[in-house]
């Protein structure tokens, strides 16, 4: 009993200890998630991973085999695998967008503009929105959740420990991977959009495939096409980049993974939200 | 051969505002077994991992080979890393990637080696270490014996002058231990290597350390040969070695009232 006594009291100090990094995790946990600390946080990030871009240029004799082969997990994940969910999702808008479309157009014989409708709603806005989210759904949670779990296992220590940079193994590959996957998955999400339309078009108006895509490629002009590219390509960074972010943002603890995962679902809506705004504004004003 | 290979100074570091390392200074030599041992939560991982350069302290600096690892580029802390190794006390070995590939993963990346050359070092090492017939699993599927096996493999394929260990002997069973053992011994007699290794093993420590570092409360109560520490006759320093070996006896004395329901 004496034994355990003093072997309590020594502990007393760690105690101590313990309950003062609460207090301390806990202010700083309230300043990293106040704007100020946020932009502080990841603007010193975003600079160490610019730097990670520039070294990952550089020859690394060995390192490019395991990245690409890290990237080409990260195609096959975010890309591969979410064509069935993405062909779902896009038929169903296609189709939803004609059968609203045709409940006013008639009233002013409008139906010719079915194909601009099209292009504006579905290319321009909601291919590079809805493709991101369902990005954000299934790839975003996951790379926060697995680099997450690998800081909380101290596998990212021991990258570190072994002369593996971090972010030239874990995080680049994914910026890179899943970039390619969403620029390619907003081109499949307006194929399938316009063809949901299409059906729909086909069962309401007795269309035919080719007038009815004669009629889509008379309203694309390129420029539709390069702004639909160019969200693709800036929310595929940002999605990659805030789910990155949060995960590494976990320390110690495995209750904090699921805390992390759902601020970068809403960073990265966010970000696109905002990103989308901006662009649009930019480029029609 | 008495060359430092590892130099610390004045190192602190707090965490909440308390003082968790406080001004530590040791010079570790070249082709030694060093050990940090102190009572529990006595800072003596998170020196280890300041060492390896893992953790950045408050104040004061590390050389490794002359160098300021701690205002040296990242790019060349990283080229440093590859001549370490560093064994964790839970492994650490990457979760999705097989035992072969974790060993292997090192090589890959720091050495521009053909696939087959890469194969006959890692099967080397395997079997060095009779890890042959687990090479395809993945760590989940280990005892922690095993995995603490295969991290050392990891950290000895590259040919390392300098190895960390987190408690290698501590919490595996008594084979996986003696497996251990059995490997750290070769380490420990070969000059080029040099080891600073965190253990709470007392018998490990007396048996077979050439230098202890004793910590208490954050401070380096005493460093020396481990004849200097074991001998003192100072009252604190035996007060702080009854501390430890207390502490292995409270824990197997609660895992003994845990399994016999008399707690």
């Amino acid at each position: 009993m004496s034994r355990k006594k003093a072997f309590l009291q020594q502990h007393q100090t760690i105690r101590q200890i313990d309950r003062n990094s609460v207090i301390d995790i806990t202010i700083s946990y309230i300043y990293n998630y106040s704007m100020a600390g946020y932009f502080e946080s990841f603007g010193g990030w975003f600079l160490s991973k610019v730097q990670s871009i520039i070294d990952f240029c550089a020859y690394k004799p060995g390192g490019y085999r395991i990245n690409l082969n890290v990237l080409f997990k990260q195609v096959l994940f975010t890309g591969v695998d979410a064509l069935p969910l993405i062909a779902i999702v896009a038929l169903a808008i296609g189709g939803i967008s004609i059968i609203q479309s045709l409940t006013f157009l008639p009233r002013f014989g409008g139906e010719s503009f079915i194909g601009n409708i099209l292009i504006t709603v579905i290319v321009r806005e909601l291919g590079p929105l809805l493709t991101g989210f369902i990005v954000i759904g299934r790839s975003g949670t996951a790379i926060t959740t697995e680099i997450g779990n690998m800081a909380v296992s101290h596998e990212i220590e021991a990258l570190e420990s072994m002369g593996i940079d971090p972010i030239r193994y874990i995080v680049l590959p994914r910026i890179f991977g899943m970039t390619a996957s969403l620029v390619s998955l907003n081109i499949y999400f307006d194929i399938f959009a316009i063809l949901g339309g299409f059906l729909v078009s086909k069962l309401v108006l007795v269309t035919s495939f080719i007038p009815f895509l004669q009629r889509i490629l008379e309203s694309v002009v390129l420029s539709d096409l390069t702004i639909s590219l160019l969200k693709g390509f800036i929310f595929g960074i940002l999605i990659s980049l805030t789910s990155s972010y949060r995960g590494f943002s976990v320390k110690t603890s495995s209750t904090e993974v699921p805390q992390m995962t759902t601020k970068g679902v809403v960073d990265a809506i966010t970000a696109l939200f905002l990103a989308d705004g901006l662009i649009t504004f930019i480029y029609y004003f | 051969m008495n060359d430092t290979i590892l130099k610390i100074n004045n190192v602190s570091i707090s965490f909440g505002g308390e003082k968790f390392l406080d001004s530590i200074s040791m010079s570790i030599p070249q082709g030694r077994l060093v050990t940090i041992t102190g009572p529990s939560g006595c800072g003596k991982s998170t020196l280890l991992k300041i060492a390896a350069g893992l953790i950045p302290p408050d104040t004061g600096t590390v050389y490794i080979d002359g160098v300021d690892i701690f205002n040296a580029s990242r790019g060349s802390l990283f080229e440093m890393r590859k001549e370490f190794g560093f064994v964790f006390q839970d492994a650490a070995l990457i979760s999705n990637l097989t035992v072969f590939n974790n060993i292997a993963l090192p090589l890959r990346y720091h050495f521009n080696l053909k696939k087959e050359e890469v194969e006959k070092r890692v099967y080397t090492v395997l079997e060095n270490f009779d890890l042959r017939e687990i090479e395809d699993q993945l760590p989940a599927h280990l005892s922690m014996g095993q995995r603490k096996l295969a991290g050392l493999a990891r950290a000895l394929v590259v040919s390392p002058k300098l190895i960390f260990f987190d408690e290698p002997v501590t919490g595996i069973d008594a084979i996986h231990r003696q497996k251990m053992i059995d490997k750290l011994i070769p380490l420990r007699d070969d000059p080029d290597i040099t080891l600073i290794m965190v253990s709470h093993n007392l018998d490990f420590i007396k048996a077979y350390a050439d230098h202890i570092a004793l910590l208490y409360a954050g401070k380096l109560f005493a460093y020396g040969r481990r004849d200097e520490i074991l001998r003192s006759s100072d009252p604190i320093l035996q007060k702080i070695m009854s501390i430890i070996v207390d502490e292995e006896a409270l824990i197997a004395e609660e895992v003994l009232g845990l399994l016999t329901g008399n707690e």
